[in-house]
């Protein structure tokens, strides 16, 4: 064995498990994209978010092509787009998971000036409906957040 | 083969077994059942010390088992993995115990886990075992706080209404009990008049 190979080794090797651990764990979230930070989206409604909140996440109704989408945006601009909607009669929904992961749902009044609200469902209490490509509770979750719209009119960009 | 790659690929196959079963995880806790757990000797929630707990109008018995294990076989590169048993969910037995959350409760008086795991060269084994025992009761006098937010079911988005006290409704009776005879009127700082925080919605897990 050659003198520097533990050194050598420990990087790469702190390298494979990473990596080995992210490609068996998880993969790429489902049911929406993640953005960077030059993600400019047309913006329906800014909330302000209340309960369970990421350290410098803001959140936003915003316009996806000729539908919605819900914008979840890190402290960093970059982020992660709920492509995956769904509307019943109480309102819009949006979801995201990750195979192995935590499941995510937004759901959004059909007035929209009143607040909407953040799921967090734990890996082993949901599953997905195949059908309908969406996470589905177990058992009843109480919600995570609480998102209230902000005053003030809509204005294009404003995820700036 | 050098000595250099020949330490790494060692001791990445040593760590293969590890890195296989590191998806594989479960859960001894319950912090998402939406249903009153005591474990102990606790009269209720949020009782100070030396309450009496009120007399349940009904129990039953409860008693689960879970095992849940896996194995990992690693060979010429490649890790298989078998899992068997049930995973605890106690969340979800919790929740589908209680017919009615507000009226009703879960105390355990006996919770035994326990995990094992052995790495035998190229197989890699562990077991998780839980074991609960309680009983489940209904609450002459339980109701649920107001909840602002809503909850997500298996079906909609619903807002929770206030449930009103026990003696101001009918409730159905606990699934797989005997009817008990009707509950007799309490005196004023009887022991049957919990406090209002037995049937509030913030659960004390195992």
């Amino acid at each position: 064995m050659s003198e520097n190979a533990p050194s050598l080794d420990l990087s790469v090797l702190r390298t494979g498990l990473a990596l080995s651990l992210i490609a068996a764990c998880a993969t790429g979230p489902s049911g929406g994209i993640l953005v960077k930070q030059h993600y400019r989206p047309e913006v329906l409604v800014a909330y302000g978010a209340e309960g369970a909140v990421p350290s410098g996440v803001q959140y936003f109704l915003v316009r996806f092509g000729n539908g919605l989408a819900f914008f979840e945006r890190d402290a960093d601009g970059s982020g992660t787009l709920f492509q995956n909607t769904w509307r019943d009669e109480a309102g819009d929904h949006f979801a995201v998971w990750a195979n192995g992961g935590t499941a995510f749902e937004i759901f959004v009044p059909q007035d929209r000036a009143q607040p909407a609200y953040r799921f967090a469902y734990p890996l082993r209490l949901y599953t997905i409906d195949s059908r309908a490509k969406r996470p589905v509770p177990r058992i009843p979750i109480d919600a995570a957040t609480k998102l209230t719209p902000r005053n003030g009119p809509p204005t294009a960009g404003a995820a700036s | 083969m050098s000595g250099a790659r020949l330490w790494l690929v060692t001791r990445f196959w040593l760590a293969s077994p590890l890195l296989a079963t590191g998806c594989l995880s479960t859960s001894m806790g319950a912090s998402f059942a939406r249903v009153p757990v005591l474990v102990g000797p606790v009269a209720c929630i949020g009782c100070e010390a030396g309450a009496v707990a009120p007399d349940p109008t009904e129990t039953r018995t409860i008693e689960d088992v879970a095992n849940l294990h896996s194995t990992t076989v690693m060979l010429f590169g490649t890790a298989t993995t078998t899992l068997g048993g049930d995973a605890p969910e106690l969340d979800l037995k919790a929740t589908d115990l209680l017919a009615d959350r507000c009226r009703e409760e879960i105390q355990l008086s006996a919770i035994k886990a326990s995990s094992f795991g052995i790495n035998a060269f190229v197989v890699y084994r562990t077991d998780v075992d839980v074991e609960v025992k309680g009983h489940a009761r209904r609450l002459a006098h339980g109701f649920c706080a107001p909840n602002p937010w809503p909850v997500s079911t298996s079906k909609e988005i619903v807002f929770e209404t206030p449930t009103p006290p026990a003696d101001l409704a009918v409730s159905p009776a606990l699934p797989g009990s005997q009817p008990a005879p009707p509950s007799q009127p309490q005196p004023p700082g009887s022991s049957e008049s919990p406090p209002a925080s037995t049937a509030e919605t913030k659960v004390a897990s195992p």
